[in-house]
């Protein structure tokens, strides 16, 4: 099942990305999709809120993985942030070695993940951004693919959106 | 010791880099090895080959350096190695960082680890030795786009930076919706020579507000205007996204400049190359009765030159490290942050 929102501003999509700091746990990580200039590193930085890191996310696309610190009552210690956007083969994404990394307590947020879904480790959260009728519309679909964060705690964490 | 020498190698991002620079900053030799030709048909850089690269052209690179500098790996005449440690890809860093210990052990010099960073803002006094302070560094490559306060070598204060994208990585992205490949940078630079600038109304975010900028509304208005309208000229698309771009820029840096007095305004990082950036640059510095430091191309992009040149620094500051000592992928320079 797959829960559908629409956004109508960047500060929406951060808001968004923040409540959806709120289902996570160790070792999830976030497989975003869309476009150039749909909102993933919006929703990073909302997630980076949502997750308490206080410095600064900026998009990782010419840095490939930044890593920061993260401070919440979920045992969410590190925040990773990746992008694909440079890469071309799942073998160099798996060097990256995002899968193993995010075992220790961390969860990873991945622009242009749906590049390279498979070797994203086995926990994933698949959110896939596109523009909606406004100029400043998103749409948002998320599908959870991992048993460790449902459905329903989604879709509870984000109810304050009409879809 | 006013002759020692220090070789250098950086490995942190796409280049691989080794140099031979003196106490007093002559650089006797910097080789780098572009691997652009290896990314070019891949449209961007790729982070596996760009590890498999660095140390297949580590060992040459090294030796091509210390050659241009009248030495050899058995006489080598050198009395440290200063190596990126951070920030970067692990891997790549992992390449210089292993390369720079087994020579340290090999000829018995001290190690020296430098952030990157710091490199860039070393680099243009390799060339204009005289950069009056403070100055203000404008760092704007496909990573970065920082201001930076420089009191003189070791006294950094952060005025302001990107809050999304950095101003290389929209000039790359614009670039490529376009189909002008990688990288995009210079080629829109060309082709904006012969465009209008206001063919496109495009935003210039943030202007009013501080010293941080953003790019990503920028790189979104232009996908956006491109959809829109597929008659666009190529021309008018890029002179129109590089003017929004070098108004947000050059307006930040000089407002930087007022902000902490600077008397000199300088320029570092790939996009220091474009040439609207440093005509305008130039212009309102001249307007402001401050010089303006404009390194060479081989300067601005990714080297080791400047990696020694900082290495000299941190050796008098903090003595030589252990040779333990670990890459670091999210090594933070020390600076204070204007709040």
């Amino acid at each position: 099942m797959t829960l559908t929102l629409t956004t109508h501003s960047v500060e929406e999509t951060r808001d968004l990305g923040s409540q959806l700091a709120s289902v996570l746990v160790p070792g999830v990580v976030i497989v975003a999709a869309g476009g150039l200039g749909v909102g993933k590193t919006a929703m990073a930085q909302g997630l980076a809120r949502g997750l308490g890191v206080t410095g600064r996310v900026t998009s990782p696309t010419f840095t490939l993985l930044a890593s920061h610190r993260a401070n919440n009552s979920r045992g969410i210690t590190t925040m990773l942030h990746a992008d694909l956007y440079r890469t071309v083969s799942g073998e160099e994404v798996d060097d990256l070695a995002i899968g193993e990394l995010v075992e220790s307590g961390a969860v990873c947020f991945v622009e242009w993940g749906d590049l390279a879904p498979d070797v994203l480790g086995a926990q994933r959260i698949f959110v896939s951004l596109s523009q909606g009728e406004l100029d400043d519309d998103r749409i948002i679909a998320i599908e959870t693919q991992t048993t460790a964060v449902a459905e329903g705690a989604i879709a509870e964490a984000l109810g304050g959106w009409s879809s | 010791m006013t002759t020692g020498k220090i070789l250098a190698i950086e490995s942190s991002c796409d280049e691989t880099a080794a140099a031979v620079v003196t106490r007093d900053l002559r650089v006797l030799s910097s080789v780098v090895s572009s691997q652009i030709a290896l990314h070019e048909s891949f449209g961007g850089v790729v982070p596996e080959i760009a590890g498999r690269a660095h140390l297949e052209v580590m060992e040459p690179v090294v030796e091509a350096a210390l050659v241009q500098a009248g030495a050899s790996m058995t006489q080598p005449d050198i009395d440290a190695v200063a190596v990126t440690a951070g920030p970067g890809l692990i891997g790549s860093l992992l390449v210089g960082l292993s390369a720079a210990k087994a020579l340290c052990l090999a000829w018995g010099v001290p190690l020296i680890a430098v952030n990157h960073m710091e490199g860039h803002l070393f680099a243009a006094q390799l060339e204009n030795p005289n950069v009056a302070f403070p100055a203000v560094t404008l760092l704007v490559s496909g990573g970065h786009t920082e201001f930076i306060e420089v009191r003189g070598p070791g006294h950094y204060r952060l005025l302001g930076a990107t809050i999304d994208d950095a101003a290389g990585e929209a000039y790359d992205k614009v670039a490529r919706y376009v189909g002008l490949g990688y990288p995009g940078g210079p080629a829109i630079d060309r082709l904006a020579q012969g465009g209008n600038p206001k063919a496109l109304k495009l935003p210039r975010a943030m202007m009013g507000d501080g010293l941080d900028v953003s790019f990503s509304g920028l790189k979104s208005a232009v996908i956006r205007a491109v959809d829109r309208d597929d008659q666009l000229e190529l021309a008018d698309i890029a002179a129109s996204f590089q003017a929004a771009a070098v108004d947000v820029l050059v307006a930040k840096a000089m407002r930087a400049v007022d902000l902490v007095d600077a008397k000199t305004l300088v320029l570092g990082g790939g996009v220091a190359a474009n040439s609207e950036l440093r005509r305008r640059a130039q212009e309102a510095c001249d307007e402001a009765g401050i010089a303006c430091a404009l390194p060479s191309l081989a300067m601005c992009t990714d080297n080791a030159a400047m990696i020694g040149a900082a290495g000299w620094h941190r050796l008098a500051e903090n003595g030589p490290n252990d040779l333990k000592v670990g890459a670091d992928p999210s090594w933070q320079l020390e600076m204070e942050v204007l709040t």
